[in-house]
């Protein structure tokens, strides 16, 4: 008998392994969140460190809602949570536990549960970086367990009605698609030239998003207990009462609607998420002087007011983390 | 609602959600154990999600960094004794032919790791499923680049004892 590489002989073990988490972005989310906790409270005990906890544990109570979603063919149409999507003369459905962006068939239509990406952890120093079959090809999956709701989404648009949180994909040619207004919906992975994407997206029905306030404006939560933010990574948190109040009443003044027809598309860089309490506010700089709600609504605003407010956000968080470490 | 869920640093639970599964594998292999390396792949993400600020860039190189952190805790757990605490099957005898003829190859496979003391296998893994060059190894666990070799030829050697027929062209004599 021939021996065996040893390469050939760990990479037959290493694909034998499969882990056991069928949602480890969250898992992975939620060990995180209390390895920074453990590491603030360590450096600066106390209200910062406490503050953090009140708010992991709200969405330990609330994230749980579970959908129902059975999918389903009819005709040309195929139902998965929440969404509907015509498919494509010629193309097949696919119903996977985990849709391999990595190994996807062209002219498929995945309805998976999950996601991966299969392509090579490392490669050799010197050889050419892998690529994938799936690279380039035309293809689409609807995924249950996808990449989740952002708070500084790198793109916004909307369509049918509905705030679509939009992001490049791991491959070159793919990009995902989400309802940014729901902390649970189903994404859309679509991949293809940008021809194919544009053609496949309009195949996807979403349902509609939140109507606008009664009263107009952007919907806020009645009293605010807290605004995070990213600043240049990390996140920054404001929990006094100052500084919340200060946002709250700036964002309500904003009370100019947006037409339909006239909404832009909040983008990296210039735009800043909020998340406040059970919404999240994000403001668009002067490319698209707009803010929107996830709790509905969508009004024009200062193209300065996003920096400014991650402004009061980001001293409101150094601030009691000095005061803690004076303590 | 989900307040954190929607504020983890961008690019974070993408990364672990396209990556975890090979990164669990590196992990399985360091520890000659899924389980075991399902537990070291965590330990590694949990660190890049405290650096996330300096890795979710473009030139952060997330996964050499997780790689690196697996690495040095698959090292201190050999100074731990973790690897007492992996269960050890027997391995069959090896006298009736190699493990290549059982169609449980992997199985055979990770025994065989298990049995390796823990600086032999993460140099094995680093060599031959890494495919990083001995120096490359060599800098990353910090020794000499003879000491990689002497490893890598003991730990093929092992291999070869326990019945697995391993050759290697990378193997310097």
């Amino acid at each position: 008998m021939n021996p065996i590489q040893a390469s050939e002989l760990l990479e037959r073990a290493a694909a034998s392994v499969t882990p056991s988490e069928l949602d480890p972005a969250s898992r992975m989310v939620g060990l995180g969140r209390r390895s920074v906790r453990r590491r603030r409270a360590w450096v600066a005990a106390g209200s910062v460190a406490a503050a953090v906890v009140a708010v992991v544990a709200l969405p330990l109570v609330m994230a749980v809602p579970g959908r129902s979603h059975g999918d389903e063919a009819s005709g040309g149409t195929v139902k998965f949570g929440g969404l509907s999507v015509v498919v494509p003369k010629g193309w097949r459905t696919s119903k996977v536990k985990t849709v391999d962006v990595c190994t996807a068939e062209p002219r498929t239509v995945y309805l998976a549960a999950a996601w991966a990406d299969s392509s090579p952890l490392t490669v050799a120093p010197g050889s050419a970086p892998y690529i994938c079959k799936s690279e380039g090809q035309a293809w689409m999956a609807l995924v249950d367990h996808n990449w989740g709701q952002a708070v500084n989404p790198e793109r916004l648009i909307t369509k049918d009605g509905q705030l679509l949180q939009v992001d490049h994909g791991i491959k070159s040619s793919g990009w995902r698609y989400r309802a940014f207004n729901q902390v649970q919906a189903t994404g859309v992975y679509i991949s293809g030239d940008e021809q194919d994407r544009e053609q496949l997206l309009k195949r996807v029905t979403w349902p509609a998003g939140p109507a606008a306030p009664p009263g107009g404006g952007l919907a806020l939560p009645d009293r605010i207990t807290s605004a995070t933010s990213e600043y240049r990574g990390p996140m920054v948190t404001a929990m006094d009462a100052k500084t919340l109040n200060e946002i709250r009443t700036r964002l309500a003044e904003l009370r100019d609607p947006v037409p339909d027809g006239e909404e832009c598309t909040l983008q990296k860089p210039g735009r800043v998420g909020i998340a406040i309490d059970d919404v999240i506010v994000v403001l668009g700089d002067a490319t698209c002087p707009q803010a929107i709600s996830t709790g509905g609504g969508r009004v024009r605003a200062p193209a300065g007011l996003g920096k400014e407010l991650l402004g009061l956000i980001v001293a409101s968080d150094r601030a009691a983390v000095e005061r803690k470490n004076k303590d | 609602m989900g307040l954190f869920r929607r504020v983890e640093p961008a690019g974070y639970e993408d990364f672990v959600a396209s990556r975890y599964r090979e990164i669990v594998r590196l992990g399985a292999l360091l520890t000659g154990d899924g389980r075991l390396g399902e537990d070291l792949a965590q330990e590694g993400l949990i660190a890049a999600y405290r650096a996330w600020h300096r890795l979710g860039v473009p030139e952060g190189r997330p996964e050499a960094y997780v790689r690196r952190v697996m690495v040095r805790a698959a090292m201190r757990a050999r100074r731990r004794r973790w690897r007492g605490e992996v269960p050890t099957e027997e391995l069959p005898d090896a006298s009736g032919g190699g493990f290549t003829d059982q169609s449980d190859l992997s199985v055979q496979v990770f025994a065989g790791l298990r049995r390796l003391p823990a600086d032999q296998r993460v140099v094995l893994v680093l060599r031959f499923w890494a495919d990083a060059s001995e120096v490359e190894v060599a800098q990353s666990l910090g020794v000499a680049v003879g000491t990689v070799k002497s490893r890598t030829s003991r730990a093929l050697a092992s291999l070869r004892a326990m019945g697995l027929f391993v050759d290697s062209a990378k193997e310097m004599p």
